[in-house]
């Protein structure tokens, strides 16, 4: 009895360790969410409909709402001032995909055949956006995602989807040309996460190292949620790197500073993936000096960003992501496009000529100046942040 | 290297036994896991970690904790496991699994998802030893778990109280008869075995943080101990924790961080082939 009861217990602890990452409930009970309108049509009847595509409810609702808070304040913001070119107002649809790639497909179906919107912005998961960008291809209206950074998104070849968030390999370029360029580092050893975000990082570390003339001499994993990095940071250590490379989230990476700091290991560290107010907090004094790639920091003191921040804190209080200066930067992108057309005088209800515009943007926003590359993807100089008692100071923008 | 790693792994190994001893006072005493063992442990440093932003004094908070942990525990005993006791194994089994999600998701709910950090007893910097390094706080978990241990050892070998206790899980019937009250020696099985777990998280918390999913890995790797030294022996919960935590990380040094947990189970596997009764258990002939 007690041999069957011990090795039964065995196998459901091992399955249970297995298996214990969290599920996500699906959340919400219906697919599509009535649309809303934030300004009245005007008087001539002209009027720009765009479509915001956002998880409003379940799991990731908190990352939804972020995005719609954006997108509206940028929409009021044109709306004051006469609409687009001061004649056409934007009206705004939105529906709610709920995080789930199916939904996101009959919330897409919704604003296309019902809304009859002009572009859409969103969604938000790189899965939803891979499933509902199908409806727009097929319907010819321009697309953008403010936040999905799968990079399968603009690599299938759909002429109507744009990226304006970065990828991670843009983040892995740009930390390399910096940490080459000006840092003069010809080697380093990375810590990853190993999940896909951690994965695909050391993929793309691996891949384009050689291009800025750097040798990965080490690279190590760890899992989420694991507590002991001296096995790792000791090896890293022997391989005697320029740099470390970190690709991981906050929790992880406060505690590797502090055992760094704790072990005398001391090496300039860059990343992504762990800017967030909590690394402070976690880390204290320990993750001083250490370097976050990212596309938007509130500390920049560019006036647009300091603008943008004063007003969102404003209305919906702190607490947003890059994804936020990011869905604005997106509406203005379409605004501009729009005027593009309107001044050469083309139809911008036409998908194939307002997408046309689209891709030749070149807007100077909150986020910096976003241009496309052909597949949709965003070009950007991304900001290299430093953590200096406590605070992000900008180090390269 | 080697050494470097098998004092680290001492310093985990030792959590683990602390962890493990609580399961195996429980399992002897009523026959089953507690699966809530470890959310115990969660619940007990949170509380800890809210009389210390209370501004009470950090050893009096540790105290409470312990205290409140221990609460804990005889509350289960009593409102649920007395409940369903006498109605079958996988009735407890299931009871405890329940009032471990009760536990994480009320965790959740007051003190959020995000880890926070837990002020440490000990001072952070290192101590050398030659080309070795240690941290105060993994001296301070190895000594103080092999005190509790080898207390616990001396309170059911000398004291009578813990005598009864030994008694009363062994042979129930018998203590009943001479005269033991056998429940209220369960009662205090499981007050015990809650503080012990709330011990073990006080001393991780500051290396790991304050998370409500701490129990995950930690609560899992306890069970693994207790069973791979032998489920019901205090010393074999102890060589349990130990080898786990060694094999742990030498394993992640010498092959990869990324099995870390995969070894203790790979570990825990090998012996109950070799060994089906865990390392210090003598096979138990049906006396009938």
């Amino acid at each position: 009895m007690r041999k069957q009861f011990t090795a039964a217990i065995a196998l459901i602890m091992a399955a249970a360790l297995g298996g214990c990452s969290p599920s996500t409930p699906a959340g919400g009970e219906t697919s599509a969410e009535a649309a809303s309108t934030t300004a009245a049509p005007a008087a001539s009847g002209e009027q720009f409909t765009l479509g915001l595509i956002c998880p409003l409810s379940g799991s990731s609702a908190v990352s939804g709402q972020i995005l719609k808070n954006a997108t509206e304040m940028a929409i009021d913001e044109i709306n004051a001032a006469g609409g687009i070119n001061g004649e056409i107002p934007i009206v705004m649809a939105e529906v709610d995909d709920e995080g789930v790639p199916a939904n996101s497909v009959t919330a897409m179906q919704k604003l296309v055949e019902q809304d009859k919107v002009n572009a859409v912005i969103g969604s938000q998961a790189s899965s939803c956006t891979l499933a509902n960008m199908e409806i727009t291809k097929a319907a010819k209206i321009p697309q953008i995602t403010p936040a999905s950074s799968n990079p399968a998104v603009t690599e299938s070849g759909n002429p109507f989807i744009y990226q304006m968030t970065a990828t991670d390999s843009l983040h892995m370029q740009n930390i390399m040309k910096y940490m080459s360029e000006e840092k003069g580092a010809k080697s380093f050893a990375i810590l990853y996460e190993s999940s896909d975000f951690g994965t695909g990082g050391f993929k793309i570390a691996s891949a384009i190292c050689a291009d800025y003339g750097l040798t990965m001499v080490d690279s190590e994993v760890y899992n989420a949620g694991d507590t002991d990095f001296s096995v790792v940071l000791s090896k890293m250590q022997k391989a005697e790197p320029d740099f470390f490379i970190f690709w991981g989230y906050h929790t992880e990476v406060a505690m590797i500073c502090k055992q760094m700091k704790q072990y005398g290991i001391d090496f300039p560290a860059i990343g992504q993936g762990y800017n967030s107010p909590e690394l402070t907090n976690l880390g204290g004094s320990a993750v001083d000096g250490v370097m976050i790639d990212t596309a938007f920091d509130a500390a920049n003191p560019d006036e647009k960003v300091q603008e943008f921040d004063k007003k969102y804190t404003e209305l919906f209080g702190a607490g947003y992501d890059q994804n936020a200066p990011q869905s604005y930067d997106a509406v203005y992108v379409i605004k501009d496009a729009v005027e593009r057309c309107i001044k050469d005088g083309k139809d911008y209800r036409n998908g194939e000529v307002l997408n046309s515009y689209i891709k030749s943007t070149q807007w100077d926003g909150v986020t910096g100046v976003t241009t496309f590359d052909e597949n949709g993807r965003m070009n950007k100089e991304l900001l290299i942040i430093q953590i200096e008692n406590g605070e992000h100071k900008i180090i390269k923008d | 290297m080697l050494f470097q790693q098998i004092l680290n792994g001492l310093t985990n190994g030792s959590l683990y036994a602390l962890m493990a001893v609580g399961v195996t006072m429980v399992y002897k005493s009523l026959g089953m896991l507690n699966f809530a063992h470890g959310d115990i442990m969660m619940i007990g440093t949170f509380i800890t970690l809210a009389f210390v932003q209370m501004g009470i004094p950090y050893y009096i908070a540790v105290v409470l904790g312990i205290l409140s942990a221990a609460v804990l525990g005889f509350l289960l005993e009593r409102i649920i496991l007395r409940k369903v006791k006498f109605s079958s194994f996988v009735n407890l089994l299931i009871a405890t699994v329940g009032v471990s999600y009760v536990l994480r998701n009320t965790g959740m709910v007051i003190w959020g998802t995000s880890p926070q950090l837990f002020p440490s007893a000990f001072p952070e910097n290192l101590i050398r030893l030659g080309s070795f390094t240690i941290t105060p706080q993994s001296i301070g978990i190895i000594v103080i778990s092999l005190a509790i241990i080898t207390g616990l050892h001396l309170f059911f070998t000398r004291v009578k109280v813990g005598k009864c206790m030994q008694l009363a899980s062994s042979d129930p019937e018998g203590a009943a008869m001479m005269g033991v009250n056998v429940s209220y020696m369960r009662f205090l099985t499981f007050g015990i075995s809650a503080s012990l777990a709330a011990i073990a998280g006080i001393m991780i918390a500051p290396l790991t943080y304050a998370r409500v999913d701490m129990s995950a890995s930690i609560g899992m790797k306890a069970f693994a101990a207790a069973i791979l030294g032998g489920i019901g022996n205090l010393w074999g919960a102890l060589l349990g924790g130990v080898i786990l935590g060694v094999v742990e990380a030498v394993g992640s040094a010498y092959i990869s961080t990324a099995y870390r947990d995969a070894f203790s189970f790979i570990i825990l596997f090998v012996v109950l082939f070799v060994k089906p009764t865990g390392l210090l258990n003598k096979k138990i002939e049906n006396k009938l």
